[in-house]
């Protein structure tokens, strides 16, 4: 069952998902899932592992194609988009924060930050400046010339973080982004994702099975065996 | 406005792919590295094939002008542009010789008039007892063999040739003046077609054309694939970098002028190395001397069609081979995250080049135009067949793995990363595969080429001196003057230290007037003037009287002039002066009569001559009205097992003395190639044993560079096992299997495939005694072994970083 309560604000929804399916091979990753995202909220997707929770939001993000189903952004169909408009939708309006952070390795911790920018198009002294103040809002701007491999790995998610809002995006993907650290960094990205993203009114889709992550969202959304079974607000 | 516009966003574009590819720690740099080093060196190598017209046309212009001092004197009677001129300006006369087994070419010359042309490279025509030398045998003169070289050469050195009067830095040629040469002397070579730097021009049989023009395409195609091959070198870690910019919204397009940004650095990295390689090369070229071949540094220059098609094309094709390699990339965004079963790979598109080689081989087989007019779709179907390989590798790789089945945790290791990326392995081996199945192919038709020139040799009479002794020597030239006659050569030749037992005889060479022939039958054919004594002690013949003359039944088979008749009348010609010198020289002509009796001999093919045979053979006595400038006197002798090495130069000295056009050899056993052809095999097999060294060192520095980044990129999964237990040489061995697997596939295709075209070119050129070289074959297997084994040795120490806890850690 499929249910999608008002968002806090009571504006039209950014990004609505609605009977999505696909399939890996044999193995059914969603039946019939779908939620909404409305501008400035944090909506927690939770379940247990293979539960359909990363495909639903890969889904939302443009980057997998469901077999059947829609995904609306701002009333526009994604699914049926070329691939260059959901790689522009993805560019500019969209960011991702991943587990592991997936910064490129050869490009320095500044150089990853801007990227969006400079594959949008944006010239370099723009990329610059706009980064540097995205890199000191999230605390990395003395790692800024180093690259991934030699910074830790709370410096890099939130490196990743913000890479994923330098943009200035309606909607931030986050799937599991505290997974591969320990408490205290966990807390420390989490923290900054919530009041960055707040403050430039930016909606955040985090994907996760923790419960002390889930708590910083407006909203949860709780999958099993590819569809949503619950969806509640919070705060 | 901070958005470029779309040109510049594409080249900003191209500019973040040349980021990627220079950015990051050790491993992007040492990947680029590689890149750079096996580019340039394929690069290089093929700069300096496409060199190859240029060094030819330059050596044939400077020869060719050489050749035009010949062409002055009044001498070549095949000339009409001389034939009825004025007097000559100059007379020459060749004065080669040998020492230490390397050819000294000289000329004597001597100007009748003040126009007499000097030759090129010299500022003056050397006087009377000077002489001008090529560098190289200034060299020799001033080293510790100059002294014994010096009886031969007793000149005084007033000059050196310039480059221009030389074929090649090495070569060893001078000019000296004289005074004594007469024209229509036989003393005097006129000039004729051939003479001037004869050991230069190296005329090649058509099938040695084609053998060596299938070896050098053998060792170039190889070279092609590494260069693709190389561009994919470590593709994983390139794959995710790339689905890593997908993510964060790079579309299709972008990514590919990325990733061509990226392929593009490698490139021209390769290609600025390959010049430097190449220009670097080129200055070292005139120090190397490869079986009498040298060239000078300025010749090596590249046509410029080919050297900008490999400037251009090699970035190209990197450009092209990234593209096409990351399909997967642009389609799959999350391949970084989730890898689907990657489709199996078909095989029926993969053998469209090897069959339309095979069609086209057997086509060039069946076509009525000689091969060698048929060189560009004979060559074209062996690249297909060629690059067939590495198209065929990949699915055989995968359905080998896909296949088998392992209990052991170090199969089972292996076998499962192989059959996740099979490509990959087999990638990493296609070059290798390539060099293998070319060299098998070109051993198998070498292996044929001599088992059929042996044939043949052992078909025809065995006129060659047999005698394996490295201590036989054989003096050939003819007499200088009436005066210095073999009697007294031979008494010269005795009274040297360490020689022994010296005897010989004289060959004639006949020249058989047209009109009892017909114009269509060979108007030449020989004779050795030998005494009763000699062939009765050589069992020649049984019974011999003065004044007869024996004929072998053989001779009208043998011979392309075919039976001398009883009393046909035939013309003494030389045969150091060549077939136009003597005959067209007025009063030189001088008739033999053959006798009303022809008495029968057999030529033995088992038996050991030690001088040149002929089916014609004339006792002294019946060969009186022979002129003795027309008697090339060749004489056997053998020297002391003490013998120094410089005895022979001692021989030579003493020939100088006497004979013209004196040449002296040692015998060191039967050769049934002739001697160039002999040199192009030689030069072939070097070839080929430095080409695949060279390039199973290339491959597999790629293959180490494959095996340790996949070590890199499994070092959770490596700590993961360690710390379940698993032992270090479970993983060492899984990693020599994940090397060795790919490997024994690449060998299994190249030997069939290899065998297979080796057998078709041996059918298209009409070879028998198809014939194939197991020992060689066996040690092509061997080296590829054993650089598996090399590789893996190199990686154990990633391997065993890699499987430290540190592996383990996330945060």
């Amino acid at each position: 069952m499929t249910t999608d309560p008002e968002s806090p604000s009571g504006s039209d929804p950014v990004l609505v998902g609605s009977d999505l399916q696909l399939s890996f091979g044999r193995t059914p990753a969603l039946r019939g899932a779908g939620m909404s995202v409305h501008a400035g909220e944090m909506v927690a997707v939770m379940g247990s592992s293979g539960s359909g929770k990363s495909t639903l939001l890969h889904c939302l993000a443009g980057i997998l194609t469901p077999s059947s189903g829609s995904v609306l952004h701002h009333g526009r169909e994604i699914t049926t988009m070329p691939d260059q408009q959901r790689s522009a939708l993805r560019r500019d309006e969209f960011g991702f924060v991943f587990q592991f952070g997936q910064l490129v390795p050869e490009l320095t911790v500044a150089e990853n930050v801007a990227l969006p920018l400079r594959l949008s198009g944006h010239r370099h002294a723009d990329g610059r400046r706009r980064s540097a103040l995205w890199m000191d809002k999230l605390g990395v701007s003395d790692v800024a010339d180093h690259r991934p491999g030699e910074i830790s790995g709370g410096q890099g998610q939130r490196a990743a973080v913000a890479r994923a809002l330098v943009a200035d995006p309606e909607v931030v993907f986050a799937d599991e982004p505290t997974g591969a650290l320990d408490s205290i960094a966990g807390e420390q990205v989490m923290a900054l994702l919530d009041e960055t993203a707040r403050e430039s009114g930016t909606a955040v889709v985090l994907v996760t099975h923790e419960s002390r992550v889930a708590a910083y969202a407006d909203r949860e959304v709780l999958i099993r065996d590819g569809a949503v079974r619950q969806q509640e607000s919070v705060r | 406005m901070t958005r470029r516009s779309s040109a510049r966003a594409r080249l900003g574009d191209l500019a973040l792919g040349i980021r990627l590819a220079v950015g990051g720690d050790r491993t992007p740099w040492g990947r680029l590295l590689l890149t750079a080093v096996g580019i340039g060196l394929g690069v290089g190598v093929l700069l300096l094939a496409a060199s190859v017209p240029t060094m030819k046309q330059a050596r044939d212009e400077r020869q060719n002008a050489r050749q035009e001092i010949a062409g002055v004197l009044s001498h070549y009677p095949h000339s009409s542009r001389y034939q009825d001129s004025h007097d000559p300006s100059m007379l020459v006369t060749r004065a080669s010789t040998e020492f230490r087994d390397q050819r000294i070419q000289g000329r004597a010359l001597e100007p009748l008039s003040p126009d007499a042309p000097v030759p090129p490279g010299l500022q003056r025509i050397p006087g009377p007892g000077q002489m001008v030398v090529s560098p190289a045998l200034r060299e020799l003169l001033r080293g510790s063999g100059g002294e014994l070289l010096k009886p031969r050469l007793p000149d005084h050195v007033v000059g050196v040739i310039d480059k221009e009067g030389l074929i090649s830095p090495n070569e060893l040629f001078y000019y000296t003046g004289t005074t004594n040469l007469s024209e229509g002397g036989t003393t005097v070579a006129a000039v004729y077609p051939g003479d001037s730097p004869s050991t230069n021009t190296r005329s090649l049989s058509g099938q040695m054309w084609i053998i060596l023009s299938f070896g050098v395409t053998v060792l170039l195609v190889p070279i092609v694939v590494f260069v693709v091959s190389t561009t994919r070198m470590a593709e994983a870690a390139r794959e995710r970098r790339l689905a890593a910019l997908r993510l964060v919204g790079a579309d299709g397009k972008q990514i590919r002028r990325i990733a061509s940004g990226e392929a593009l650095v490698g490139a021209v990295f390769g290609v600025l190395l390959g010049w430097a390689v190449f220009l670097g090369g080129a200055q070292l070229v005139p120090h190397i001397t490869l079986l009498e071949f040298s060239t000078f540094a300025s010749d090596i220059r590249p046509v410029w069609e080919f050297a900008v098609l490999v400037t251009l094309g090699v970035p190209a094709a990197a450009v092209i081979t990234a593209q096409a390699a990351m399909r997967r990339t642009i389609i799959e965004p999350l391949g970084i995250v989730r890898r689907t079963k990657p489709s199996s790979r078909g095989i029926v598109w993969r053998l469209v080049p090897m069959a339309l080689g095979v069609v086209g081989l057997l086509l060039v087989g069946a076509s009525s135009e000689r091969i060698s007019q048929l060189q560009i779709p004979f060559l074209a179907s062996i690249v297909l067949l060629l690059i067939g390989v590495p198209l065929v590798l990949p699915w055989a790789v995968e359905r080998v793995v896909r296949w088998s089945s392992a209990r052991s945790v170090t199969w089972q290791l292996a076998l499962r990363r192989l059959q996740l990326s099979s490509g990959t392995a087999a990638r990493s081996v296609s070059a290798i595969a390539v060099v293998l199945t070319g060299v098998i192919a070109l051993q198998t038709v070498l292996a044929t080429s001599v088992a059929t020139f042996q044939a043949q040799a052992h078909d025809g009479p065995t006129h060659q001196v047999a005698t394996p002794s490295r201590h036989e020597v054989k003096v050939r030239g003819t007499l200088e003057h009436p005066g210095k006659g073999m009697a007294e050569l031979a008494d010269a030749l005795e009274g040297l230290p360490s020689t022994g037992e010296v005897d010989g005889t004289a060959g004639v060479r006949f020249a058989v007037p047209e009109q009892q022939r017909g114009p269509r039958r060979s108007r030449y054919t020989g004779a050795t003037i030998v005494d009763c004594a000699t062939l009765l002690e050589r069992d020649v013949v049984t019974r011999c009287s003065a004044g007869d003359v024996f004929q072998s039944p053989e001779h009208s088979r043998r011979t392309p002039s075919g039976a001398i008749r009883p009393g046909e009348r035939l013309r003494a010609t030389s045969t150091y002066h060549g077939s136009a010198g003597l005959e067209g020289t007025p009063g030189e002509v001088t008739t033999w009569r053959a006798p009303a009796e022809l008495k029968p001999f057999e030529v033995s093919e088992s038996r050991q001559y030690r001088y040149d045979m002929s089916y014609l053979l004339i006792t002294p006595q019946a060969a009186e009205n022979i002129p003795w400038w027309a008697r090339n006197v060749e004489l056997g002798l053998d020297f002391t097992a003490s013998a120094s090495p410089d005895a022979i130069e001692r021989v030579r000295n003493v020939a100088a003395e006497y004979l013209e056009f004196a040449s002296v050899r040692r015998i060191s056993g039967y050769s049934p190639l002739p001697s160039d052809d002999a040199m192009v095999f030689r030069l072939i097999r070097y070839g080929l044993l430095l080409g695949t060294l060279v390039a199973f060192a290339l491959i597999g520095c790629g293959l180490f560079v494959t095996a340790a980044e996949q070590i890199q990129e499994r070092r959770r999964p490596m700590a993961v096992l360690a710390a379940v237990g698993a032992r270090r040489r479970t993983l060492g061995w899984s990693a020599f299997l994940q090397n060795g697997v790919p490997m024994l596939v690449a060998v299994a295709v190249s030997v069939v495939v290899g065998l297979s075209l080796g057998v078709l070119v041996v059918m298209v050129t009409s070879l028998d005694n198809l014939a194939f070289d197991p020992l060689g074959l066996l040690g092509l297997v061997g080296i590829a072994a054993a650089s598996v084994l090399v590789v893996t040795g190199l990686t154990m120490p990633a391997l065993r970083r890699a499987m430290h806890p540190e592996g383990l850690r996330t945060e």
